[in-house]
């Protein structure tokens, strides 16, 4: 076999794909060379698979990455010679970024100017059905003005026909805000940012210089995004717009930035249905920004005019719905910081978060950060129980939406609830499900508090707290728990039932347990399913996703857990 | 009486010199396409066209994918384009009864792998090799008796072996060359069929063959050809020379499989495959870390394939897996499968996901009954008694008749007892 080096890492695929061996030698120097130019697809134990896109080598060439090193590092690292085409792929799409560049026509113009390298790329993008209306008048053979208020949608359309705009036309420097960091948190304990923290930081802000200040952060849940952001508003010393997925994640959001920065009360506002408070750095849901009234209008869209935000924050924004697209597509001139776990989008929108929020800056994987200590370990177990007999034949004949509810809500699984609370005396443990008479009913014969989205917001603060506290051992939580509920010492879950094969929330449920936790650092996530029934299907679906992460799944029958050990 | 002798003015070619070749290339390309073909024949049969049982152009175009790349003066001096290549190792195949033409589960007809083809693939390299060798070398095969794969890959014009035995004429051609030494192949052919051509020996004894031409380069010509014939179709497809590029010409060296077919040796050493090493995922791929065909086969029947060689090749999928299991394969056997080529084992939840989807398997049969629909029970009950044995109650007013073939009699008994059926 010509070609073979048996000792490297990299198996380059003809569909760009490459596959990494996770026991060699070189897989930490492979990694650090793939992660800029290639999205990590999955990472399961042996191999993890990476993803070479147009997006991605976009990406790369943004943080200054050129083809030849792409290309290099393939041949390197490769096992076997790179397939032909696979090269030439990546020096083709990185050829097309930065042949258009989005500019100020003038150093204090408002105005901006699109400017091709050369004639041909300019008559081509001036035919193009999607972009050609955006284009203002042509002031030379190589550029065309630019109305601001297109900006953004022309870089959306310009991605789409693969040829992306560097866009250096800079930023509003929107009302300055002094905010320093805390070495010692208000709550008496020292504080640092981590160095990823500090080095997806500063990738960021680069400087200061124009190529910075529009931008994702990949961290994956617990690894501390809302660090990354509160450093970037330090860098920046600008009034801040975060956006964010629920109220209680506003409420942490101020939290942290009242312990950990010089920022006070009446600093910070919270815009949500509860409360209406604009100040120099603003904490809001989507929910209530794409909250239309009956005509169909958005009533609080304005938020985004109602001062001269620095810089714009979201939280999440793999979740980013739709019409804050379209405001983005608006806010050009503003700074903006994508924060995410992963750059997936179930809706497929990632050509959306490049163009409009920007190029990912940084990425830590979660298995490095468990490997430092960041985040704690996490095993997965599947335990599957059978229906009880009196429910077969009514699953048999139910519908397939309502079998989905029937096996979900097996009442078997309360009793494997007590067996694994008692399992993990010591350990704070979530129990979570999707339905409510379900957990409702679990939670009453076992006796713990539930929280769901009808919980009043006190009643929830109240619970929270007496969690934190370790008043309160187990806490039942509906879906509202999927998202930035940080509840810093669960270190156990049981999964009841799920958003059938949601991939995304099991992401998030076994999120709320990545907290680095004392000892062993070790979390436990269970998830409780009826055999040969349609839950198993979905279960797996959500399985997959948690072995691509690189989490060992195992699956155990009810019955034979009674004489093993669990932990 | 003619004379068979060569004119002065034109001497019989010099032996062939050893040649220095610029590019070399493995000639067993065409053992690796049978594999391929095979293998693919194992996994996904491909389909045929009912009018000529050839491969639908398709289905070829899918094996083409899987097959090595050729240096392009290979592809032009053998003609081994892929499709060509693709024909060759599917025609080799039939011969040695690797593949057969069956049918799919709508009964078109497709390629599939025979219980020999199985067992074959499934054999070390070297031994693979040598069985074709030893069954090519056996003396029925020499004499080309019965269809099949014979030592000779030509039959016309028949040579009767009583009056010419050709197999060892060619084997005494090929012989005396040593091995591993390039030779020039015009060279070689001009000089065998000039200096040392047994048909012009046969020709000068006086003796007349219906089957020999008359003119000395019409010996020459045919001798040429049934050289070439067994160097393109035998050495060459079974690896028995390395083939070289030399100045606009081709090379060859004996290799030690040409030499064990001429049986210049006894044994002869063969590269074996690199033992196969496959990584199961818990997320249900299989990565190939290094290439191994009959693994391919051998997880093909139980997994999707997504790819050949390395990399991602199968994913294991319920589907995939009741797909096997229908074919009569057990969890244990595919588990046993699965582990013999990962060295570092099956995960868990994968193996308890086999098993669970291979214990969801349950086998019914199907048979055509008769269902007479009564409008009461007391009717049903009727056609009970009418029926006797040959007749069950299914519901309180449905009745079975088992056998269709008895329908005309319960007819009739029914009739007799006032029930009339219409159909």
């Amino acid at each position: 076999m010509t070609g073979f080096r048996p000792d490297n890492p990299l198996i380059v695929q003809g569909d760009h794909t490459l596959l990494v061996e996770v026991d060699s030698p070189r897989y930490p120097e492979a990694r650090d060379r793939l992660s800029p130019f290639a999205e990590l697809v999955k990472s399961p134990e042996h191999i993890h698979t990476y993803r070479i896109t147009p997006l991605s080598i976009w990406n790369a060439c943004a943080a200054g990455v050129s083809p030849d090193d792409i290309v290099a590092a393939l041949a390197d690292l490769a096992k076997y010679p790179v397939p032909e085409h696979v090269t030439k792929g990546v020096r083709d799409h990185a050829s097309r970024y930065g042949r258009l560049r989005l500019v100020r026509l003038a150093p204090h113009s408002e105005e901006l100017a699109l400017i091709a390298a050369d004639r041909p790329l300019a008559e081509e993008i001036a035919r193009q059905r999607g972009v050609a209306p955006l284009l203002g008048e042509r002031l030379s053979p190589l550029s065309f003005r630019v109305d601001p208020a297109r900006r953004g949608r022309l870089k959306q359309a310009l991605v789409k026909t693969g040829f992306p705009a560097e866009d250096l036309a800079g930023y509003a420097a929107g009302e300055s805000l002094a905010l320093s960091l805390r070495e010692t948190t208000r709550r008496g304990r020292p504080f640092a940012l981590r160095d990823y923290q500090l080095a997806a930081a500063a990738a960021f802000h680069a400087g200061g210089a124009e190529h910075g200040g529009s931008g994702v952060i990949v961290l994956p849940c617990g690894a501390g995004k809302t660090m990354v952001g509160i450093a970037a508003m330090a860098a920046f010393q600008c009034s801040t717009l975060i956006l964010t997925t629920s109220v209680t994640a506003v409420q942490q959001w101020i939290d942290e930035l009242l312990d950990k920065t010089g920022l006070d009360k009446e600093q910070i506002g919270a815009y949500h249905s509860g409360a209406k408070e604009v100040r120099p750095v603003t904490v809001a849901t989507y929910q209530i920004l794409t909250h239309r009234r009956r005509g169909g209008d958005f009533t609080h869209l304005e938020l985004f005019d109602h001062r001269d935000w620095g810089l714009i924050v979201y939280d999440e924004v793999h979740l980013l719905p739709a019409p804050i697209f379209q405001v983005t597509a608006g806010l050009q001139a503003r700074r903006r910081l994508g924060l995410t776990a992963t750059l997936v989008r179930e809706d497929g929108h990632e050509d959306d978060v490049f163009a409009l929020i920007g190029p990912k800056r940084a990425e830590v994987p979660w298995k490095v950060l468990e490997r430092q200590g960041w985040i704690a370990e996490a095993a997965c177990t599947e335990i599957r129980v059978e229906m009880p007999e009196h429910l077969r034949m009514p699953y048999a004949l139910a519908e397939p939406r309502l079998k989905f509810r029937l096996a979900s809500e097996n009442p078997k699984k309360t009793r494997l609830v007590r067996e694994i609370l008692a399992r993990h005396p010591e350990e704070p443990a979530l129990v979570i499900g999707m339905y409510l008479d379900q957990i409702e009913s679990i939670a009453r014969e076992l006796g713990f508090p539930v929280l769901t989205g009808e919980t009043p917001q006190r009643r929830r603060d109240e619970l929270f707290a007496d969690f934190r506290r370790g008043r309160l051992r187990v806490l039942a939580v509906s879906k509202v728990a999927n998202f930035a509920v940080d509840l810093p010492d669960a270190a156990l879950a049981v999964q009841v039932s799920g958003t059938f094969g949601s991939r995304q929330e099991e992401a998030q449920r076994l999120g709320r347990l990545l907290r680095p936790k004392p000892g062993a650092n070790q979390a436990h996530f269970y998830t409780l399913v009826s055999r040969d029934t349609v839950e198993q299907e979905f279960a797996r679906e959500r399985q997959l996703f948690l072995c691509e992460q690189g989490y060992e799944y195992r699956i155990r029958d009810a019955e034979e857990l009674a004489g093993e050990s669990w932990a | 009486m003619k004379h068979f002798d060569r004119h002065p003015a034109e001497p019989a070619s010099p032996a062939p010199r050893p040649v220095e070749p610029e590019a070399t290339c493995s000639a067993g390309f065409a053992l690796d396409d049978m594999l391929i073909v095979l293998a693919a024949c194992m996994v996904e049969p491909p389909r045929l066209r009912s009018n000529d049982l050839a491969l639908f152009a398709r289905a070829r175009e899918t094996l083409v994918a899987l097959l090595a790349p050729l240096p392009e003066w290979v592809e032009e001096v053998f003609t081994a384009s892929p499709v060509q290549r693709i024909e060759r190792a599917v025609h080799t195949l039939r011969l040695l009864s690797f593949v057969e033409v069956g049918n799919d589960e709508a009964g078109r007809p497709q390629l599939a792998a025979t219980r020999w083809g199985r067992e074959w693939i499934e054999r070390p390299a070297k031994e693979r090799v040598k069985r074709l060798l030893d069954s090519l070398k056996s003396p029925s095969r020499r004499r080309a008796e019965g269809g099949g794969l014979n030592f000779l890959p030509y039959d016309w014009p028949t040579i009767p072996s009583h009056e010419f035995d050709e197999p060892t004429a060619i084997v005494t051609a090929f012989q005396d060359l040593p091995p591993g030494i390039f030779f020039d192949l015009v060279e070689f052919l001009r000089h065998r069929s000039t200096a040392a051509n047994p048909l012009l020996a046969l020709a000068r004894s006086g003796k007349r063959y219906y089957w020999l031409p008359g003119v000395v380069e019409q010996i020459e010509r045919l001798w040429t050809r049934r050289l070439l014939g067994f160097f393109g179709d035998r050495l060459v497809l079974l690896g028995g020379v390395r083939l070289g590029k030399s100045g606009g010409g081709i090379s060859f060296a004996l290799t030690d499989v040409g030499q064990y077919l001429l049986d210049q040796v006894n044994d002869f050493t063969f590269a074996e495959e690199l033992a196969a090493e496959v990584v199961v995922q818990p997320n249900f791929d299989v990565v190939f870390l290094t290439p191994s065909i009959p693994t391919e086969a051998a997880l093909g029947r139980f997994a999707e394939r997504l790819g050949t060689g390395v990399g991602t090749l199968f994913r294991i999928t319920r589907r995939s897996i009741l797909t096997a299991a229908a074919t009569g394969l057990t969890a244990e056997q595919a588990l046993a499968t699965l582990r013999q080529a990962a060295p570092k084992g099956v995960p868990d939840n994968v193996a308890r996901e086999i098993a669970s989807w291979f214990g969801q398997c349950r086998r019914v049969t199907l048979r055509p009954a008769v269902l007479v629909r009564c409008p009461d029970v007391e009717t049903a009950r009727r056609v009970l008694a009418a029926g006797g044995k040959s007749v069950t109650l299914l519901t309180d007013t449905v009745v079975e008749l088992h056998d269709p073939q008895a329908k005309p009699a319960l007819l009739r008994k029914l009739r007799e007892v006032g029930v009339f059926a219409s159909e």
